[in-house]
């Protein structure tokens, strides 16, 4: 596993490198945040949507961003000289999960203070399980972009799998309307989405909403749906 | 420069197909010992394929192909080591420097000395003085001589470089085939696609392809006295009319029932 740490770094290296994408990372969340605040009266519905807003931003991001990165490693030839390098596939997946790993802690320092500054959030039990929802919801992120960007031919096809991939589990997951509230035929769907786990957990480390069960549950399946795509990751990078 | 003497490359019917296109139909070729093979033939014949099928990055429909005695599927990081790849495409990151480029492959090929070495691939492409410009500061012949850098920086004993030299200015492209010639005599074994057939004189022998087929595998000196022609350019011509006549004999021996709608 040493050589995922070269891969990692060159992740942050290139990112430091690309200002705009940086302040899309570390900007846009706390701006819609703040708009978010503006809008929407303090205590009420700022409120009841913070959860959702603090654990779906790293989610999307760094789904936008994994797909992206990886498309462009296949469009420039990167990738393909990186296979030809002594470089394991697995190695190589994992120094995207430690380099996404480190840009979701500082996403969610942003969150954070973007949460308790503007929506008053108060995290009631803490804030490691803040930041190990935000990384775990990064981290599953990152797999669906790995393999969601080998079925992209260009930038723009990332973005098309937004509304089929992503919006669906925005809408479903648990933002209007409980998952048991749905019907059967969209309450099973929802169960395997990421982002129904993701908005459960913040609903408890958020607003102390649901039982320390449901936490668990909750970090249990991020965590199992992390490893499941990231191994499913790993078993695509070769078909190029 | 310590250097593995029994490097070679060989293929035994290697074949590809994707769909109906058959873009190799069945190359046998045994390449031994440092030397420097110019894979030349037109758009399309089938250059890139086989790279690629030899580096193991796509599976041979048939036949087989090693890499200094490792089949090309089974290569595994130890055999990779000793390998060095420059695409076609760009393959250099364009947010980071020349420098972290070249730095960032060292890494992955786990290079000693790696400050030296990263200076000695710099200084070998010319771009020392440029090493802390990104890549998206650069000409296009900069950047292909970063890409150079990068497959260099490993120290690889054979190399594969595809299209190295597209795009760059007569002087340039010069002063790569010197660096090239360089690392055959450390020992290397490079094999250098182009589509430009005035190139092939610097190389060692000449692998010609054309739709998947080898028309020549021979050194540039015996192609131009087979032809009796003074340059390699009419040499490959005269070969590639000599294929299509041999193509038309073929289809007029199968007789009418072959169909023509010329």
């Amino acid at each position: 596993m040493r050589l995922a740490l070269p891969v990692a770094r060159r992740l942050l290296l290139t990112l430091r490198g690309d200002r705009r994408t940086l302040g899309l990372v570390a900007g846009a969340p706390a701006f819609i945040i703040f708009l978010f605040s503006e809008v929407f009266p303090s205590p009420g519905p700022a409120q009841r949507f913070a959860p959702v807003l603090l654990g779906v931003f790293v989610f999307v991001l760094t789904y936008l961003l994994t797909a992206i990165g990886f498309l462009r490693e296949r469009q420039t030839g990167t990738l393909e000289r990186i296979r030809v390098s002594p470089v394991r596939r697995t190695e190589l997946v994992v120094g995207y999960v430690l380099g996404f790993g480190v840009l979701g802690i500082i996403q969610a320092l942003v969150l954070l203070g973007s949460g308790v500054f503007f929506l008053d959030a108060e995290f009631e039990h803490g804030i490691e399980f803040f930041f190990l929802v935000e990384v775990l919801g990064a981290l599953s992120g990152l797999g669906i972009g790995i393999v969601l960007s080998l079925f992209a031919e260009n930038e723009f096809q990332v973005l098309q799998f937004m509304p089929v991939v992503i919006s669906p589990q925005l809408i479903l997951g648990g933002t209007f309307l409980p998952v048991e509230d749905l019907s059967w035929y969209l309450e099973y769907p929802a169960r395997v989405m990421p982002v129904t786990y993701l908005i459960k957990a913040m609903d408890y480390v958020v607003l102390d909403k649901g039982a320390p069960e449901d936490l668990w549950v909750s970090l249990l399946a991020l965590g199992a749906m992390t490893v499941v795509s990231i191994i499913a990751a790993a078993l695509v990078v070769n078909r190029t | 420069m310590s250097r593995a003497t029994d490097v070679s490359i060989s293929t035994s019917g290697l074949r590809k197909e994707f769909g109906k296109i058959t873009a190799l139909d069945g190359i046998d070729v045994d390449i031994q010992g440092s030397q420097i093979v110019g894979l030349v033939g037109p758009n399309g014949a089938g250059k890139t394929t086989m790279i690629r099928c030899l580096l193991g990055l796509t599976g041979a429909s048939s036949g087989d192909s090693e890499i200094n005695g490792t089949p090309s599927g089974d290569l595994d990081r130890t055999d990779r080591a000793d390998l060095g790849y420059m695409p076609q495409e760009e393959a250099v990151y364009r947010n980071l420097t020349v420098r972290e480029n070249v730095e960032f492959f060292a890494n992955l090929y786990r290079v000693p000395e790696r400050e030296s070495a990263v200076d000695q691939a710099l200084a070998f492409v010319g771009l020392r003085d440029r090493e802390h410009s990104r890549i998206g500061e650069l000409s296009g012949g900069m950047v292909r001589r970063t890409s150079l850098a990068c497959t260099l920086v490993g120290d690889p004993d054979v190399v594969f470089l595809d299209e190295p030299t597209v795009g760059l200015d007569p002087k340039l492209r010069s002063e790569m085939w010197d660096r090239f010639r360089d690392r055959r005599d450390d020992g290397s074994l490079l094999v250098v696609s182009t589509h430009y057939l005035g190139e092939a004189h610097n190389c060692d022998r000449v692998l010609f392809l054309r739709d998947g087929d080898v028309l020549a595998f021979e050194n540039p000196d015996t192609l131009l006295e087979r032809d009796d022609v003074e340059d390699l350019e009419d040499a490959f011509l005269q070969l590639l009319e000599e294929d299509d006549a041999a193509q038309a004999a073929d289809a007029a021996a199968a007789g009418p029932a072959g169909g023509s709608d010329a």
